[in-house]
C-alpha cells in the first residue's frame, strides 16, 4: 500500500510526547484514586479504594501520582521557557483571534452554510483549546491539591470556608478535567472515525503527508516554502 | 366555695366608716345600685373602688369570682394606716386559699418548684389567668380560658430567651410547631376540641416528661393520645410495641416516636395522598428501629426485615415513588403491630392470605407458603433462601465465565486489529462498488422491533432495581412515574414477544425463514472455526479461518438471543401474572422468576455490549457502524474477508442458474 512509503512530518518531539505519557498516566491515577474518594459510598469505589490498599493506601498512590504530575508540569514550564525548539513550538500554541475565526468556519462548514472546511496551522483550535485547558486545570489543581496535602500549614493562613471551598474546587474542577478528556480529548484521539481506533501520533510523534495537508495546510505551506528556500 | 370572713379587717373597716362624707356617698351609691338589678357589688368594694380603678364596663361581666369581697383575696392588708398597706401575698397565696387541690397540684409541678435557674419561671395563678377579670363559662359551655391557652403558654416557650435560660434543651419554637401541626392548625380554625398544650401536659400538673408522674412521660403518652383518640388507643394498646414498654423496654415506640411532638401533621396535609403520608411515617419511624442492629441483637427481633424490603419489589417501587405498592404498615398494621406468632396478627400465616388479598385479591393459601422477608445474601437460613442464594452464586459465575471469554475474545481480536492500524493496512484505499444482500426488509425489522423494545426494556427494568441513582431521576419525578416505568416495560414487552412468535412462525413456515435457520444451526466446523481462530488471533496461524453464511460469533449471538429470550419471558410473564402464578405454584416459584429475570438481564445486557456493539460499532474494521441492519447490504470486500465459503456457494448458484 501507498501510505507505508509516503513521507512523514516530524510533529511530536521525544521530549513532548514522554512528557504526554507522564501527564496521562499520572492523571488517570490521580482519577481513579480521587473519584474513589468523591464517591466513596458506591460499590465501584469500595472496590477500588480496597484494591489501593485502603484509604491511606489511596492517599499515598494519589500523592505519588500528584508529585509525578507537578514534576511533569515543572518540567514542561522549563522546556517551553529555555528550549529554543520547545520555546518555538509555545508560541505556535498561544490562542490568537483566528482561533475564532477558525472556530466560527468551522461550525458554518458543519452547519452546510459554507462548504470549506477552515485551513489550520500546526495547532488548530481543538488542540489549543485543549492545551490551555489542561494549563488552567493543573494549575487549579496543583495548588487547591497542595493547600488541601499540607492542610496544617494552610488552616494557619485560610480560615475554614476557604478550607471548604477548596476542597470543593479539588473535586469539581477533576470531574470537569475528566469530562473534557473524556468528551473532547477521547474523541479527538480515539472515537472520531478519521482516526479510530486511535492517532499514533503520540506513539510515533510523525505525522503523514496527506493528513498534514488535510489537517494543518498553513503549516504544510510553511514547510514546503522553508524547504524550497 | 368557702367565705372567710376576717374579724379584724371589719373592724377597721368600721374606724374609716365614721367619715361622714363616706356615709353620704355611700348611701347615694346605694340607692344607685338598689335600682340597678344587675348589681351585686357589695359595700365593702365601693370603698375600694373609690380609689382602686375599675373599668365600667367590665363590671357587668359574666367573672367568675362576682360576689367576693376584695378583702377576701387581698386579706393581709390593714386598715390601721392612711394609705393602707399594701398586700403582700402572692396571687398562689390568696387562690390556694380556696383552690386548695389545683394549689398541690401547681406547687408539685415544673411550674411550682422555685429551683434558683428557674426562679423568674415559677408560675403565680394570674401569671396565666389573669388578675381580677377571670371570666365564666359562656352559654355553650366553653370556658373562655381555653381559647387563650396556647398564646398563654407561648408567651414563654416560644421565647428564645427561655430556652437559654432552661439550658437550650427545650424546643426552641415549640409554639410555632403546634401552630402548623393538625392540632394546632384546627384550633386556630375555631375546632376547641382539637388539642391544646394542657391537654397533653396537664394544666397545673404540668411536669418534666422525665418525671414517671408526667402525662407526657413515655409510660404515659398513649394514655394521655388516647384520650381523643381512643380507638386507636385500644388498637396500640393490644400491640407489641404497648406490650413491650409495659415490660419496661422503652426503646419501644409510643404515639410520639412516629407522628412526632409537636409537629404532627394531618395524614392529609398539603398535596400528600393518605398513603404517602403514611408512608413517609413508616418509611421514617420502623426503619429507625428495625434497621438497627441494636434490636435484633438485644431483642432477637428478626434481622434484615428493612433492608429484605427495600430490595423486594415493594420496596423498589416504592423508592421510586410508586404509591400502589406494600409498605411496612400496610401488611403489618400500623397500630395493631403484632408477632406472626399472634393469631391476632395479620402477618399470622392464617391470616396472610387476606392482607396480601387487600391488593391481590386472587392470593391463595400458597401466598402463605412461602418466607415473604427474603434475603439472597445468606447461605444459611431456611431451604428457599438456600435454593436462591445457590441460582443467584451459579448466575454470578455464569456471568463472569460468559462475559470475561467474551472481553478476552474480543479484546485479542481488537489487538489484532490495531496492529493492522498501525501498518496501514486496515483499510484498503478502494471499497468495491459490489453488493450482495445479507438481511432482507423482513429481516431489518425484525432486528430493528427487537433493538428498540430489547433498549427499553433494559432502561425501564434496570430503573426499578436502581430507584435511588440519577438516571432514574425521571421516574421518580414526573407525576406517577414509576407506574409509567411498568407500563412501558411491559409495553416494550409485548413488543419483544410479537417479534419473537413472528420470528418462530418465519422461521418455520417461510422458506426464506428456514435457510436462515438451517445456516443458523451450530456445527463440529464452528468449534474448529473458534480454535483457529484463537490460533489466529495469538499468533500461531498467519490466516484467518474461511467462515459460511453466519460464523461461530454470529451463531453464538443467535443462539444465546433465544435462550434470553425465552428465559426473560417465561420469568417475565410469571412475574407479571403473579397472582395467577400464586394459584398453582408456591411463593418460590416467584422469587426464583424475580432472581433469574435480574441476572439474566445482566447476562444479555453485558453480552450485548461486550459482544454485539463491538462486532457492529467498535470493531475496526467496521467503525463507525456496520450498516448492514440499515441496508441489508454487504460488500464484495467484505463478504471476502468474512464470509469467503458464502460467496462461492452464491457464485456457484448464479453460475448453475445463468447456464441453466
Amino acid at each position: 500500500m501507498t501510505k507505508e512509503n509516503q513521507k512523514s512530518f516530524s510533529r511530536f518531539n521525544i521530549i513532548f510526547r514522554i512528557q504526554h505519557i507522564l501527564l496521562m498516566l499520572s492523571s488517570i491515577v490521580l482519577g481513579v484514586s480521587g473519584f474513589a474518594l468523591l464517591w466513596h459510598s458506591t460499590e465501584v469505589a469500595k472496590m477500588i479504594i480496597s484494591i489501593g490498599g485502603g484509604y491511606t493506601g489511596r492517599a499515598y498512590i494519589h500523592r505519588i501520582a500528584a508529585i509525578i504530575l507537578i514534576f511533569d508540569g515543572l518540567w514542561h514550564l522549563l522546556y517551553i521557557l529555555f528550549s529554543k525548539d520547545a520555546h518555538n513550538e509555545f508560541l505556535k500554541i498561544i490562542p490568537s483571534f483566528s482561533d475564532f475565526k477558525e472556530l466560527a468556519k468551522a461550525v458554518s462548514y458543519y452547519l452546510s452554510n459554507n462548504k470549506e472546511f477552515p485551513k489550520f496551522k500546526k495547532f488548530n483550535f481543538i488542540q489549543k483549546f485543549q492545551y490551555w485547558g489542561v494549563v488552567l486545570g493543573m494549575m487549579i489543581m496543583i495548588l487547591s491539591g497542595l493547600a488541601l496535602w499540607f492542610k496544617d500549614i494552610s488552616m494557619m493562613i485560610l480560615p475554614k470556608w476557604a478550607m471548604d471551598v477548596l476542597l470543593t474546587l479539588h473535586g469539581r474542577e477533576g470531574l470537569l478535567a475528566f469530562l473534557v478528556l473524556f468528551l473532547w480529548h477521547q474523541y479527538n484521539v480515539h472515537l472520531n472515525p478519521s482516526v479510530f481506533p486511535m492517532d499514533k501520533i503520540w506513539l510515533t510523534g510523525r505525522i503523514s503527508e496527506d493528513r498534514l495537508k488535510k489537517e494543518h495546510y498553513l503549516e504544510y505551506e510553511e514547510i514546503i516554502k522553508t524547504n524550497l528556500n | 366555695m368557702k367565705r372567710r370572713v376576717n374579724k379584724n379587717r371589719i373592724a377597721d373597716f368600721e374606724k374609716r366608716k365614721i367619715d361622714f362624707e363616706s356615709i353620704l356617698i355611700l348611701s347615694s351609691f346605694l340607692l344607685f345600685f338598689f335600682f340597678s338589678p344587675f348589681s351585686v357589688i357589695s359595700a365593702d368594694e365601693i370603698l375600694c373602688i373609690e380609689c382602686h380603678d375599675i373599668p365600667e364596663k367590665d363590671k357587668n361581666m359574666n367573672y367568675v369570682h362576682r360576689g367576693i369581697d376584695c378583702v377576701d383575696c387581698h386579706s393581709d392588708i390593714s386598715f390601721s394606716e392612711d394609705p393602707h398597706t399594701r398586700s403582700k401575698l402572692s396571687s398562689r397565696q390568696i387562690c390556694g386559699n380556696c383552690h386548695t387541690r389545683e394549689y398541690e397540684l401547681l406547687q408539685k409541678s415544673v411550674h411550682g418548684k422555685k429551683k434558683s435557674a428557674f426562679k423568674s419561671y415559677a408560675l403565680e395563678c394570674s401569671d396565666c389567668h389573669g388578675n381580677h377579670l377571670i371570666i365564666k363559662e359562656d352559654e355553650k359551655k366553653v370556658s373562655a380560658m381555653r381559647v387563650k391557652i396556647p398564646s398563654i403558654c407561648a408567651e414563654c416557650h416560644n421565647s428564645v430567651k427561655f430556652v437559654e435560660v432552661s439550658g437550650g434543651v427545650y424546643s426552641r419554637k415549640v409554639y410555632v410547631q403546634y401552630e402548623n401541626s393538625v392540632h394546632g392548625e384546627s384550633f386556630g380554625k375555631g375546632v376547641l376540641a382539637a388539642a391544646i398544650c394542657t391537654d397533653c401536659h396537664g394544666a397545673h400538673n404540668i411536669r418534666n416528661p422525665a418525671d414517671y408522674k408526667s402525662t407526657v412521660a413515655r409510660n404515659s403518652i398513649a394514655q394521655t393520645c388516647g384520650n381523643c383518640h381512643y380507638g386507636i388507643f385500644i388498637k396500640y394498646k393490644k400491640s407489641i410495641h404497648y406490650a413491650a414498654l409495659q415490660k419496661g423496654i422503652s426503646r419501644s415506640p409510643v404515639c410520639t416516636d412516629c407522628h412526632g411532638i409537636h409537629t404532627i401533621t394531618s395524614i392529609e396535609n398539603g398535596s400528600d395522598s393518605v398513603i404517602d403520608a403514611e408512608r413517609k411515617i413508616v418509611f421514617d419511624s420502623c426503619v429507625r428501629c428495625h434497621d438497627d442492629v441494636r434490636l435484633s441483637k438485644e431483642y432477637q427481633v428478626a434481622p434484615q426485615r428493612v433492608s429484605s424490603y427495600l430490595q423486594s419489589y415493594h420496596g423498589l417501587a416504592a423508592r421510586q415513588g410508586e404509591t400502589t405498592v406494600a409498605d411496612c404498615g400496610s401488611c403489618h398494621g400500623v397500630h395493631m403491630v403484632l408477632p406472626s406468632s399472634n393469631p391476632e396478627s395479620y402477618v399470622n400465616k392464617n391470616n396472610l392470605s387476606t392482607t396480601c388479598g387487600k391488593c391481590h385479591p386472587k392470593a391463595s393459601e400458597n401466598f402463605a407458603s412461602g418466607v415473604i422477608h427474603i434475603t439472597k445474601t445468606q447461605s444459611g437460613g431456611n431451604d428457599s433462601e438456600k435454593i436462591l442464594f445457590y441460582i443467584k452464586w451459579i448466575y454470578i459465575f455464569l456471568i463472569i465465565v460468559t462475559i470475561s471469554g467474551m472481553f478476552i475474545h474480543n479484546f485479542l481480536d481488537f489487538i489484532q486489529k490495531m496492529k493492522l492500524h498501525f501498518q496501514g493496512k486496515l483499510h484498503s484505499e478502494k471499497r468495491s462498488e459490489v453488493f450482495y444482500e445479507r438481511l432482507n426488509l423482513n429481516e431489518r425489522i425484525q432486528h430493528f422491533f427487537l433493538l428498540i423494545s430489547f433498549i427499553f426494556l433494559v432502561v425501564t427494568g434496570f430503573a426499578l432495581v436502581f430507584p435511588d441513582s440519577w438516571w432514574t431521576l425521571p421516574f421518580r419525578i414526573i407525576e406517577g412515574g414509576a407506574s409509567l416505568r411498568g407500563l412501558i416495560h411491559r409495553i416494550a414487552a409485548v413488543f419483544l414477544m410479537g417479534t419473537a412468535l413472528y420470528h418462530i412462525y418465519f422461521i418455520t413456515a417461510t422458506e426464506r425463514g428456514r435457510f436462515e435457520l438451517r445456516s443458523m444451526l451450530p456445527s463440529d466446523k464452528d468449534l474448529k472455526d473458534m480454535l483457529a481462530n484463537f490460533a489466529f488471533l495469538i499468533g500461531l496461524k498467519n490466516e484467518k479461518p474461511k467462515y459460511d453464511r453466519f460464523n461461530y460469533i454470529e451463531k453464538s449471538e443467535y443462539w444465546a438471543l433465544i435462550w434470553g429470550t425465552a428465559v426473560m419471558v417465561i420469568t417475565g410473564l410469571i412475574l407479571w401474572f403473579e397472582e395467577e402464578t400464586l394459584l398453582f405454584f408456591p411463593k418460590i416459584v416467584i422469587d426464583i422468576a424475580e432472581l433469574v429475570h435480574y441476572y439474566e438481564a445482566w447476562l444479555a445486557t453485558l453480552a450485548i455490549i461486550v459482544w454485539h456493539i463491538y462486532y457492529v460499532v467498535l470493531n475496526p474494521s467496521v467503525y463507525p457502524m456496520n450498516w448492514c441492519w440499515l441496508t441489508g447490504k454487504i460488500s464484495l470486500d467484505e463478504m471476502k474477508e468474512e464470509h469467503p465459503i458464502e460467496l462461492e456457494k452464491r457464485e456457484e448458484l448464479i453460475h448453475i442458474q445463468e447456464t441453466g
